[in-house]
């Protein structure tokens, strides 16, 4: 990092026209190292290892709200589907790999944590209809994971102490001390993480990207992506969607309902199998 | 006069900065082309795959900080040499990276560099310091877990997507 940061200054002064040298060079420098040493800090990016630990400590968050529902068939079937997308979107591996789980909770909501842990409420898994439905909610999810949405939460304060840290002496074992200053700053970065995914939710733009790109994986997986348009539908006739509640940060359903439309024009025909709806129905008795 | 120069100064040094990374975050298109260099596993593992398919038929492991030779790319991909074949882009990196944040391979050898880099950032260590600090989390980390040791082997997987009549495309 540090030779990166020397050679752009030096690249810099390079480019500095040579009739300004004299002025105050110095000071100029000066502002342009301290620039780029600020902003190579908030360039370091979050390895896919400490992906993983934020989003495994993000999850511990959700599922502290919402406790695991301890069906094996159920969560083996989420799993299936999961993994069927997953394999087949832009991000098919992370660090530890994607996990998806049901929850215990009644609220009809959804949560991608950072890494690759997806969890569905039971609530939400009441509002389904079909398998190809549950695709489309699930690649939606794998989406963010994919497109690393949750990490975008981390507010720019954050970045200094990281980047201290990213760029500490090699050879160098963390003291005490250090562990609990670097302990501080992984509570801080997983609590803006967890505020989007469990309270504010993500931005419409992420939404529109992440539904996009759900269209895609489920159509790629071989499911029927116009079963997303059915589910929002369905949504919108429960008055879901409106206003407050888990999908108040999602574009309005009728807007969201006309940018599907308009995406879905992309796709070929695909038919909703039979088959996949009885083996759905089959898993959700276990939701009783 | 004074800072407009200092903010083409700071301009110019942040494209310098920020052009390898957008570099190496280039992962869309579909062409195929020559690629060379080394580059180090960043997930824990990953099947390197026989064709560019996160579902083909398997050429072998590579597993977190494992050097790979790369030959080739296509779109998402990157062809590597031993084992020989199919890495997502995804799960490599141009990066120095922790040899071991899960500790697994403690004990093993390894340069010091490597041990030390094995330390920074977020990592188990720093998990267990988070863990003891909110005992409010201890059931819900354990629920977590449960979550990642749920498993369905890459042969259930191909099995279900038949059964359910489902054929990438």
């Amino acid at each position: 990092m540090k030779r990166i940061i020397l050679l752009a200054a030096v690249a810099a002064m390079a480019l500095v026209p040579s009739s300004s040298r004299a002025v105050d060079w110095g000071s100029i420098a000066g502002s342009v190292v301290q620039g780029t040493v600020q902003m190579a800090e908030a360039a370091k990016e979050i390895t896919p290892s400490e992906e993983h630990y934020i989003g495994r400590a993000v999850a511990a968050m959700v599922m502290a709200k919402y406790p695991l529902f301890n069906n094996a068939g159920l969560n083996r079937y989420l799993n299936q589907v999961g993994l069927t997308l997953s394999s087949v979107s832009e991000r098919p591996n992370t660090y530890g790999g994607y996990h998806f789980a049901v929850l215990a909770g009644e609220e009809p909501n959804a949560f991608a944590c950072p890494g690759g842990i997806i969890l569905v409420n039971r609530g939400l898994l009441r509002q389904i209809q079909n398998e190809d439905q549950l695709a489309a909610i699930l690649a939606h999810e794998v989406a963010h994971v994919a497109q690393r949405h949750g990490i975008s939460a981390i507010k720019k304060s954050r970045w200094t102490k990281l980047g201290f840290y990213a760029a500490g002496e090699v050879g160098k074992q963390y003291t005490p001390s250090e562990i609990g200053d670097l302990t501080g700053a992984f509570q801080n970065v997983v609590t803006d993480v967890a505020k989007k995914v469990i309270e504010s939710g993500y931005s419409q733009s992420d939404e529109k990207k992440a539904d996009q790109a759900a269209l895609r994986i489920a159509w790629n997986a071989g499911y029927n992506p116009a079963e997303m348009l059915e589910f929002v539908k369905s949504q919108e006739a429960k008055g879901i969607g409106h206003g407050q509640g888990p999908f108040a940060s999602h574009p309005k359903p009728e807007k969201r309902i006309k940018m599907i439309e308009g995406d879905l024009g992309a796709f070929g025909p695909a038919a909703t199998e039979k088959v996949r709806t009885a083996r759905f129905k089959a898993a959700m008795a276990g939701l009783r | 006069m004074k800072n407009s120069m200092r903010i083409f100064a700071l301009v110019a040094a942040l494209a310098l900065i920020s052009s390898p990374a957008l570099a190496q975050r280039s992962r869309g298109g579909s062409g195929k082309s020559k690629s060379s260099g080394t580059m180090n596993v960043q997930v824990r593992s990953s099947t390197v795959r026989a064709t560019p398919n996160y579902l083909g038929a398997s050429a072998g492991t590579v597993s977190y900080g494992q050097q790979v030779k790369i030959v080739e790319e296509q779109g998402n991909w990157y062809r590597i040499e031993k084992p020989s074949g199919w890495l997502p882009k995804a799960d490599v990196t141009k990066s120095k990276v922790a040899v071991d944040p899960d500790q697994k391979f403690a004990g093993r050898g390894g340069s010091h560099d490597e041990v030390a880099l094995a330390g920074k950032g977020f990592n188990p260590q720093v998990e267990q310091k988070f863990k003891g600090d909110n005992p409010n989390l201890q059931r819900a980390f354990s629920d977590v877990n449960k979550v990642e040791a749920m498993k369905v082997p890459e042969a259930g997987i191909k099995s279900f997507m038949r059964a359910g009549k489902l054929t990438p495309r």
